[in-house]
C-alpha cells in the first residue's frame, strides 16, 4: 500500500507546483489542492478497502476490491464539487450588469465526454442488472456472490460454481453509491451554472469557458466512478464466466467481451482522472 | 432572448424597483415575448450582486402586475395577455417625465435640452451643463 499513497501524494504535489506556475491565482491553487487532496484521501480510502486486514470481515470475498473504484471516484468527485464551490466571485462595487438568457447545466457539458460518461453508466446498469439476475448464493448461503453454471457431463450433472461475481451482494451497495454520486454530480452542476459572473478576468465569455472546464471537471469525477467501477464489475464477471468449470465457448467469448469492456472502462476512468487532474482550475 | 439588466447601487431607486421596472420595460417593447423564461432567482441575484430576496420582491410584484407568471417546475415566463406597445412611445413618456419634473426646478427648455445631449456625451458632461 505504501507505493500507492507515495504515486499519490507525488501526483498532489505535482498537480501544485504545476499549478502554481501556470496560474498565479487563490481560486487556480484553492481549486487544485481541494482536487488534489480528493485523488489522495481516493487513493488511500480504495487502498486501505483492499489492504487493511481490519476492513476485509465487512468487506470481504471481493467485495472491498468491486467497491474500490467507486471509493476513489465518489471521492474524486466530492473533490470537484467542493473546489467548484469554494471560491467566489467578488461582488461588484459599481454599476451591475446580467443578461436575462437562463443558464442551464446541459449548456456547459462537455460535449464529448459526457455521452462517454452517460453510455458508461448504461453499460453499468446493464450489467448490473444481468449479473443480479444471473448470480447465486455461495457456499455459505450468501445471496449474489456467485455465478454457478451446471453441465451434463458423462459422470452425470454437474453443478459449479465460479466467484466473485457481481450479483446483488456486490451490485446493491454499488448501485446505492453510484447514486449517490450521480445526485452528487447533478448538485455541483447546478452550483457551478448559478454561480454568479466575476470570477473570470475576461468577462462574461471567460466565466463561460470557466463554467464548462468547472462542468468538465465534475463530469470527469463522475466518470471516474462510473467508468472505474464498470471496469471492476466488468473484469469480476468476465472471470468468474471464463473460470466456471461448465463454460462453454459461447461463455467463454462473453467472458472475452467482458474482458474487453474493463479494458475500455479502465482507459476511460484514467481519461477521466487525467481531466480532474490536469483539468483548467482558472 | 438577449436582454441585460442594469443596478445602479448610486441610483436613489432601490434595487427591486430598478429589476421591475427593467424587466418590465423590456416586456412591454416586446423584446422579452410571451413565454419567455427568466433566469432562476439565485442565478439573476448572483449576477447582479443583489440578495436572492431583492429579486424575488422584483418577480413577485411583476406577477401582480400581470407580467409575469410562475408555475412549478416550469420557472418564471413572461405571461401571455401582453399587447407590447411601439419602443418610441415608451421614450416619449421617459421624455415627458424628464421635462416635466425639469420644468418644475425651474430649468429652461434650452438648458434641458442641453442636459439631455450632454448626458448622452458622457456623465461628467451633464453635470458641466448644470454649473
Amino acid at each position: 500500500m505504501g507505493p500507492v499513497i507515495g504515486v499519490a501524494v507525488l501526483t498532489f504535489a505535482v498537480m501544485v507546483v504545476v499549478t502554481a506556475v501556470r496560474h498565479r491565482g487563490a481560486r487556480a491553487l484553492a481549486v487544485t489542492l481541494v482536487r488534489g487532496a480528493g485523488v489522495t484521501i481516493g487513493v488511500v480510502a480504495a487502498a486501505m478497502a483492499v489492504a487493511q486486514p481490519g476492513l476485509k470481515g465487512g468487506l470481504s470475498l471481493g467485495r472491498a476490491e468491486m467497491l474500490a473504484p467507486v471509493l476513489f471516484g465518489g471521492s474524486v468527485l466530492v473533490a470537484s464539487v467542493i473546489a467548484e464551490t469554494l471560491v467566489r466571485a467578488p461582488r461588484p462595487l459599481g454599476v451591475r450588469h446580467a443578461s436575462l438568457l437562463t443558464r442551464a447545466i446541459r449548456d456547459y457539458l462537455p460535449p464529448r465526454l459526457a455521452p462517454l460518461v452517460l453510455l458508461a453508466a448504461g453499460l453499468l446498469a446493464t450489467l448490473l442488472t444481468i449479473t443480479t439476475a444471473t448470480a447465486s448464493p455461495d457456499d455459505q448461503g450468501r445471496p449474489g456472490r456467485w455465478l454457478t453454471t451446471s453441465c451434463q457431463t458423462p459422470d452425470g450433472l454437474l453443478s459449479a460454481s465460479s466467484g466473485p461475481y457481481p450479483g446483488s451482494g456486490f451490485s446493491l451497495p454499488l448501485s446505492i453509491a453510484l447514486l449517490l454520486c450521480v445526485a452528487l454530480a447533478g448538485l455541483g452542476l447546478r452550483q457551478v451554472v448559478a454561480r454568479p459572473r466575476g470570477i473570470a478576468a475576461d468577462g462574461e465569455a471567460g466565466d463561460d469557458e470557466l463554467r464548462r472546464a468547472s462542468s468538465r471537471a465534475i463530469v470527469a469525477g463522475l466518470g471516474v466512478a462510473v467508468a472505474g467501477s464498470l471496469s471492476g464489475c466488468a473484469a469480476f464477471a468476465a472471470s468468474a464466466v471464463i473460470r466456471v468449470a461448465c463454460a462453454t465457448s459461447l461463455s467463454v467469448a462473453a467472458g472475452v467481451l467482458l474482458a474487453l469492456l474493463a479494458a475500455a472502462a479502465a482507459v476511460l476512468a484514467a481519461g477521466c482522472l487525467a481531466l480532474v487532474v490536469g483539468g483548467r482550475a482558472a | 432572448m438577449s436582454a441585460w439588466l442594469t443596478v445602479d447601487p448610486a441610483d436613489p431607486t432601490p434595487p427591486y424597483e430598478q429589476v421591475r421596472r427593467q424587466i418590465a420595460d423590456l416586456i412591454e417593447i416586446g423584446s422579452l415575448r410571451v413565454d419567455d423564461r427568466l433566469p432562476p432567482l439565485r442565478q439573476l441575484a448572483g449576477d447582479l450582486g443583489l440578495a436572492v430576496g431583492t429579486v424575488a420582491r422584483a418577480y413577485a410584484e411583476l406577477e401582480t402586475s400581470g407580467h409575469l407568471s410562475s408555475r412549478r417546475g416550469g420557472g418564471t415566463r413572461v405571461a401571455d395577455g401582453w399587447v407590447t406597445r411601439p419602443r418610441r412611445d415608451l421614450l416619449a413618456e421617459l421624455a415627458a417625465a424628464y421635462v416635466d419634473r425639469a420644468r418644475t426646478l425651474g430649468c429652461a427648455d434650452d438648458a434641458i435640452e442641453r442636459a439631455v445631449v450632454a448626458r448622452l456625451r458622457g456623465p461628467v458632461g451633464a453635470e458641466e451643463t448644470w454649473r
